[in-house]
């Protein structure tokens, strides 16, 4: 597992306006923030040296002048996804990345079972709370063995 | 004909992935509020606000969707004609400036009319010319850079007498040959999808076809790489009342 250097989530949305609830939540728990609106600005944020606690990642983000990483159509269709693979081969662990999307896909889920991750739909956001919640818990169970 | 698409899958899916971001920011705030997230009465107050705003915004687009449906017809357009009056072109403007006050500042943009003083008069569908500018301002926030103004002219063609408001700003835009393409039904621009990944495909298409086909006028659109400014341009023409040479449409007055 990747260990955070600091209580730092980075949020990966490209409308991160609609995501003010989510920022709240976390901070009422004291963490702090960091946004990506696309793929560029996701994989710099983790690959910057910063070592984020969890990771929230829209699975449609766009991804400007990428299009030679995505070379899978669903990669294509699903920038985030290939950002939740780069961040597992970064050695972040599968509770510490949180996909979510608006669609119900059953190729993007399959996908994301492959590499451990979990996978919540928008516009239920008392489940990805409990996500969000469940996924710390682990995280400091981890954190402190 | 009851098997003809208006809207094909991927148009479907997109329009719904824009309605059901703002509504998620609707549930999670007010459940953010129910469970005691949002402790303190004016954070409670001023989230509330975003709510309403969040919905509104969700509301309009939903309502693009019905008159996606109104102008598919002939008789749609007729009976959106027939329900034509005289609207006030600045009170028009401000309304619509207004609806975007929380999401331009949220996204650090100031909304301005030009000439607010001048009463220009234009013959028309109130609710529908409201809907063209809610599109376009939309498009704007979306697309602007942050920290930038978007303004909005009106003014009137002395040679031709057509009213003209121009609505313009400063951010991503399209290539010059994308002009035209932009107003078809479901086209995003590169630059488009470079900064938001999906958008409805709607919001433009239905603003040409309201100015076209209901109102009898033009909209275009012009974009530079080199200064970022992008304006939409709308023109109606003059309109006549009564007799052939009773030209009123464009009384103005600076007291209304």
């Amino acid at each position: 597992m990747t260990t955070p250097d600091t209580n730092r989530i980075l949020i990966i949305d490209d409308e991160p306006e609609y995501l003010g609830w989510v920022a709240e939540f976390l901070m009422a728990q004291g963490f702090e923030l960091d946004y990506a609106t696309n793929l560029v600005q996701a994989i710099d944020a983790v690959t910057d040296n910063k070592k984020y606690t969890l990771i929230l990642v829209d699975m449609n983000i766009p991804a400007p002048t990428m299009a030679d990483l995505l070379t899978e159509p669903i990669h294509q269709k699903y920038p985030g996804l290939k950002a939740a693979i780069t961040f597992r081969n970064q050695g972040y662990w599968p509770p510490q990345i949180i996909a979510y999307t608006v669609h119900d896909d059953d190729a993007l889920e399959a996908e994301l079972n492959r590499f451990d991750c979990r996978y919540v739909l928008k516009g239920r956001p008392g489940i990805l709370k409990g996500v969000i919640g469940k996924s710390l818990q682990t995280i400091k169970k981890k954190q402190r063995h | 004909m009851p098997d003809e698409q208006i809207i094909d899958p991927i148009l479907l899916s997109n329009f719904i992935h824009q309605v059901i971001n703002p509504l998620n920011g609707v549930l999670g705030t007010l459940d953010n509020i129910i469970d005691g997230t949002v402790k303190e009465k004016s954070r409670r107050q001023q989230r509330l606000e975003t709510v309403r705003a969040q919905l509104s915004s969700s509301i309009e687009m939903i309502r693009n969707l019905a008159f996606l449906s109104q102008l598919h017809s002939s008789q749609g357009i007729e009976s959106l004609r027939a329900s034509s009056s005289l609207v006030n072109v600045p009170t028009l403007i401000i309304d619509s400036i207004q609806f975007f006050q929380e999401s331009g500042q949220q996204h650090g943009l100031k909304i301005w009319l030009e000439d607010k003083k001048t009463q220009y008069l234009v013959f028309g569908h109130r609710q529908l010319l409201k809907q063209v500018l809610l599109n376009v301002i939309d498009n704007c926030i979306k697309y602007s850079h942050p920290d930038t103004t978007i303004s909005i002219e009106t003014r009137v063609q002395k040679k031709t007498g057509q009213l003209i408001i121009e609505v313009h700003n400063d951010g991503v835009g399209f290539e010059n040959e994308e002009r035209n393409k932009i107003f078809e039904l479901g086209y995003r621009s590169q630059a488009a999808m470079d900064r938001k990944a999906s958008g409805s495909g709607i919001g433009l298409f239905i603003c040409k076809r309201i100015v076209e086909l209901v109102h009898q006028g033009t909209i275009e659109a012009e974009h530079s790489s080199r200064t970022s400014k992008t304006t939409i341009r709308m023109r109606f023409p003059k309109y006549k009342i009564g007799e052939p040479d009773d030209y009123t449409r464009y009384q103005s007055h600076t007291n209304y």
